[in-house]
């Protein structure tokens, strides 16, 4: 960050004094090792000093041009002539030596040919993001239907979830003829890649059958979750939430988030 | 010699064109050899320093680019940078770590755009021997000689502190003169 004219106004003299005093020395390149990095780190942030440094080495090249002129000998001149190397060194390193051997048509072309393929890239990588958002609305838009056909029926109860995480609140709409529940979770805590939320069906015995995966919905504060159960909804006694490595898991191995009695 | 003959100069010269390359030194050898000969004060030694300047010339002009400032800039801060390693060699001084590379010319190069005005650099000699004479050392010793202000205050046998005081005043009336001119 470097500081405006404003900003420094706010710095007293005291503070920037040992800065500045040091700026002539550093421009002529007199200043002490021990003090160069002090100074230097100070000037990446403080305009008015990066300002004074650019005066006073335009002071240096204004000692560099003012020496007298001085003819060398001819002399000079010969033996400099004779020292030239026959062919100008290739001082540039080997990706310069590389392209040296194209015409300029080839390497455009090349650029060119980069440019779209890069761009081609781009494009594929968003057009996979947004059929990623799209699915993921689909499948958002699919539950708050669900959901609403629910609340709309008359055989459909509302039961209350019993959250383990804190803050974590929510209810659950169960249509059991049609072997369909919608939960609703307010403030449903967001997992890191590796995890998933996992939902269990729960029969008298304590046996259980997944319910589906999901995750919490990261732009708004709740999230629905459909679950539809494959067998009369009538042979489940509770609904629970365990946090599961991604993919899911055959049985519950996660902490429990939450319960819904049926 | 204008700045757009100086950049085609260079540009031949990029591409190995020795007639070019003489042409450039033929301009400006005087104010090369003029630099070198202050700094080592041997003529024979600033004869060797400003070959070197010229064979780096030739070896780097593909690095030298024109949007960043006039030839002649560039080529006396390697001239000084040539010069000042030539200094320590001979008096077994230790070498500045930036001082071989030709690249960091750029670095310490400003506002080249008003550099062209010879008149400017004229009065600023005038500034140097004007200076109160103990001002007037610690600039030629500090410049032309490479030393850093602790080396100056051995050198000279002062205290740092008086060194430091009288480097900024010099300094300072130098800033005023080359921004009167």
């Amino acid at each position: 960050m470097t500081y405006t004219y404003l900003e420094l106004e706010h710095m007293s003299q005291d503070e920037h004094a040992p800065f500045r005093e040091n700026i002539p020395a550093y421009a002529i390149g007199a200043l002490d090792v021990e003090d160069i990095t002090t100074l230097e780190s100070h000037l990446k942030t403080c305009a008015i000093c990066q300002a004074e440094l650019a005066e006073y080495r335009s002071v240096t090249i204004g000692l560099l041009q003012s020496a007298p002129p001085k003819v060398p000998s001819p002399e000079l001149r010969r033996r400099l002539a004779a020292r030239l190397p026959k062919h100008q060194p290739q001082t540039r390193n080997a990706v310069f030596s590389f392209l040296s051997q194209f015409s300029i048509r080839q390497l455009a072309t090349a650029a060119i040919i980069a440019i779209l393929l890069a761009s081609n890239l781009h494009s594929n990588l968003q057009l996979r993001d947004l059929k990623q958002q799209q699915a993921i609305l689909a499948e958002r838009l699919s539950s708050e239907q669900k959901a609403l056909a629910l609340l709309a029926y008359p055989e459909t109860q509302t039961l209350a979830v019993n959250a383990n995480i804190k803050e974590l609140t929510g209810s659950m709409l169960v249509d059991k003829a049609q072997n369909t529940a919608v939960l609703f979770l307010w403030h449903l805590p967001q997992l890191e890649n590796t995890k998933t939320y996992q939902a269990w069906l729960v029969d008298a015995t304590g046996d259980r059958i997944s319910g589906g995966l999901f995750n919490a919905s990261s732009d708004q504060d709740y999230t629905t979750v459909t679950i539809q159960s494959p067998v009369p909804m009538n042979n489940f006694i509770r609904i629970g939430v365990t946090i599961e490595p991604q993919g899911g898991s055959q049985k519950p191995t996660g902490p429990r988030v939450l319960t819904v009695n049926l | 010699m204008t700045g757009i003959d100086d950049n085609k100069l260079i540009s031949q010269v990029a591409l190995g064109d020795e007639n070019a390359f003489m042409a450039i030194y033929d301009h400006y050898a005087s104010r090369v050899h003029g630099l070198t000969l202050r700094i080592l004060g041997n003529d024979m030694l600033a004869e060797e320093a400003t070959q070197d300047t010229f064979l780096k010339l030739w070896s780097r002009a593909r690095q030298y680019l024109a949007e960043q400032g006039p030839l002649l800039p560039w080529l006396l801060t390697i001239a000084r940078h040539v010069a000042l390693d030539r200094l320590r060699l001979e008096t077994r001084r230790p070498t500045l770590s930036d001082s071989n590379d030709p690249d960091n010319a750029w670095q310490t190069i400003p506002d080249l755009e008003t550099l062209s005005d010879e008149s400017r650099w004229r009065s600023m000699y005038f500034a140097v021997q004007t200076l109160h004479p103990d001002q007037r050392k610690v600039i030629e010793l500090a410049y032309y000689q490479g030393m850093s202000q602790s080396e100056i205050a051995d050198v000279l046998g002062w205290p740092l502190g008086t060194v430091k005081t009288r480097l900024r005043a010099a300094m300072e009336k130098l800033r005023e003169t080359w921004n009167e001119t």
